[in-house]
């Protein structure tokens, strides 16, 4: 038989992962027991793929559920119509709206000082009524998520969830279930939400109400009680209120997920390399109520951000930082460890001192066996 | 609190049909609607293969949880287009894999230092003894710092093929792309990878330990 040619095995070694015929691997064992070049790349091929299959790719189960709710909450309020043709019109129009509504609020600014945020939450002039849709009659029972347009608003009802429209007073009565909703802010007019509990009244916002909650995912709201009295002052994005119980309604519950939210927003704003957004994300996070797991995240999150920004020198400095304020924090032991692995590339007389330090602190830590090699390389253990 | 706490299980028709992956046709029929719960109970079964695609093609990163949830995202807003030809596994495999992709080719991402051993929580590596998993740790990161090297195109279809053991045609499908391009961009993965990892010095000692095994 004639010997095969690097070529042709080179076609059983990509194929040797789907698995190979006898015959194919005997001329595959025939062919690399002289061939040392072939027999390094089956090694190779096998070495990289025991490699990748070996690692442990799986989240927690908490950053699964939310991954999935995150995802659910965000696309659901975004949701498009059944067709693509219908999806590409929808897209075609919102696009034309918005720059409409673009060129409007540019005019709107260039001839108008920009109003104060308590300006701004003023009560609009009322519309005319031409621009007000027709009265919705009776209350409205949704089986499924249904997307509506009420006046100026967009809601997406959740299943079993039942309103009713009062076009005079743009208000959406609330009885039970959940509504998200999306005011548009170009039209400059309040949109209400009513349930038994209390009224929410924005300008331009998304956020989502069911009977006793209101969550703000966009822009700022006020809460009133049913007798007018101000429940929330300025809402903003990320905070929630909660109606407590009748008497009760002294304060809004500052969202603890708030801080979360916003570092979840800066690690995705890290993620597609703006760094100015993502430090004004983390000083949100950071006036959010955060507890020190979330501060020490925030300031990890600022190292991050030097280092896209390649300036090392300061990331190191700022990880240095996390690993001396929350060293009994895992986010302390990630910033030792990343602190003295920078500083290879920085500034390489200091990287022994810091991964001494690090093994100091964390004989038993999750990097020990990896500072210890990498000690040992450079001939101090 | 979680919205997906407070979402009921659907209702699933006994008679109903099932896709390939055993997911019901009602299931299915109520993520077309965009039913919350018929989303949760689809992609909480889904989710950990996604997951294994999403890290297998990006590596180990702490952006995995963002790309999943932009999969779920983009999922969710195409669902109603889902025309069901393929099964919803390899349907959100599709988009897990364009995700990915896009991920990969982002500028954003090739300035970024990689800090793969500083992210929260767990090892990438499950091995339990601390100086192998220190050893798996170093080889993972020295596999993904050649492949980070690749044409974005070429390290994905590598991954899928070689990786994970896909047949050449199903990764052209999930690359949307045609056979002789994916295998042509396979084979020359191959090649620049195996010849980076043939000159690193630092392979010399994984080709040491295995030169007894082969093949």
């Amino acid at each position: 038989m004639t010997p095969d040619k690097c070529s042709q095995i080179e076609a059983l070694l990509g194929r040797e992962v789907l698995g190979l015929s006898d015959a194919e691997r005997l001329r595959l064992e025939q062919h690399i027991e002289h061939c040392p070049g072939c027999l390094a790349d089956l090694t190779l091929a096998r070495l990289v793929r025991e490699t990748i299959q070996s690692a442990s790719h799986a989240l927690t189960e908490n950053a699964r559920t939310r991954a999935i709710d995150m995802a659910i909450s965000g696309a659901g309020t975004l949701r498009m119509p059944t067709t693509t043709k219908r999806r590409t019109l929808f897209g075609l129009a919102a696009a034309a709206s918005l720059t409409v509504a673009a060129a409007a609020a540019l005019l709107l600014f260039a001839r108008e000082p920009r109003p104060t945020p308590a300006a701004r939450r003023l009560p609009a002039p009322v519309a005319t009524p031409a621009e007000q849709p027709a009265h919705v009659e009776g209350w409205l029972e949704s089986t499924g998520v249904e997307q509506r347009t009420f006046a100026h608003a967009s809601v997406q009802l959740s299943p079993t969830t039942r309103v009713q429209f009062d076009a005079e007073q743009t208000t959406l009565i609330l009885d039970h279930g959940q509504v998200s909703v999306r005011v548009d802010v170009s039209k400059g007019r309040p949109f209400h939400v009513r349930t038994h509990n209390f009224r929410v009244e924005v300008l331009g916002t998304q956020f989502t109400v069911t009977p006793k909650t209101v969550q703000v995912l966009h822009g700022h709201l006020q809460v009133f009680s049913l007798t007018g009295e101000l429940l929330a002052r300025d809402l903003s994005a990320g905070e929630t209120f909660s109606f407590a119980a009748p008497g009760d309604v002294s304060a809004p519950d500052k969202n603890p997920a708030s801080a979360r939210l916003w570092l979840m927003r800066a690690r995705g704003a890290l993620s597609r390399g703006n760094t100015k957004s993502a430090r004004g994300l983390i000083e949100r996070a950071e006036r959010a109520f955060p507890h020190r797991g979330e501060l020490a995240e925030a300031a990890t999150l600022r190292a991050e951000a030097a280092l896209l920004e390649r300036d090392p020198k300061s990331a190191v400095r700022l990880y240095l930082v996390v690993a001396a304020q929350y060293a009994d924090l895992p986010a302390g032991e990630n910033a030792a460890f990343a602190a003295a692995r920078l500083a290879a590339r920085t500034e390489p007389a200091r990287e022994r001192e810091l991964l001494k330090r690090y093994l100091g602190r964390y004989p038993r830590g999750r990097f020990a066996a990896e500072t210890r090699l990498r000690l040992a390389e450079l001939g101090e253990l | 609190m979680s919205a997906l706490v407070h979402s009921s299980h659907v209702q699933q028709k006994p008679e109903s049909t099932r896709d390939s992956e055993g997911h019901p046709a009602a299931l299915i029929d109520g993520c077309r609607r965009g039913e919350r719960a018929a989303l949760a109970q689809l992609f909480r079964v889904e989710t950990p293969f996604l997951e294994r695609v999403l890290f297998r093609i990006v590596g180990p990163s702490s952006d995995l949880e963002d790309l999943l949830q932009v999969t779920l995202e983009h999922a969710v807003r195409a669902f109603p287009a889902f025309r069901g030809e393929a099964s919803a596994r390899t349907w959100l495999t599709r988009i897990a894999v364009r995700t990915a992709l896009h991920h990969i080719k982002h500028p954003a991402q090739k300035r970024r230092v990689s800090l793969s051993v500083i992210e929260g929580g767990r090892s990438p590596i499950s091995n339990s003894r601390p100086q192998h998993e220190a050893e798996a740790r170093s080889r993972l990161r020295l596999v993904y710092e050649h492949l980070a090297e690749l044409d974005a195109k070429q390290r994905t279809a590598f991954v899928l093929f070689q990786v994970e053991g896909r047949p050449m045609d199903e990764v052209a499908a999930l690359m949307d792309s045609n056979l002789s391009t994916t295998k042509s961009r396979v084979m020359w993965a191959r090649r620049k990878l195996f010849a980076r990892l043939g000159r690193d010095p630092r392979t010399r000692g994984w080709l040491t330990e295995s030169a007894g095994e082969v093949p």
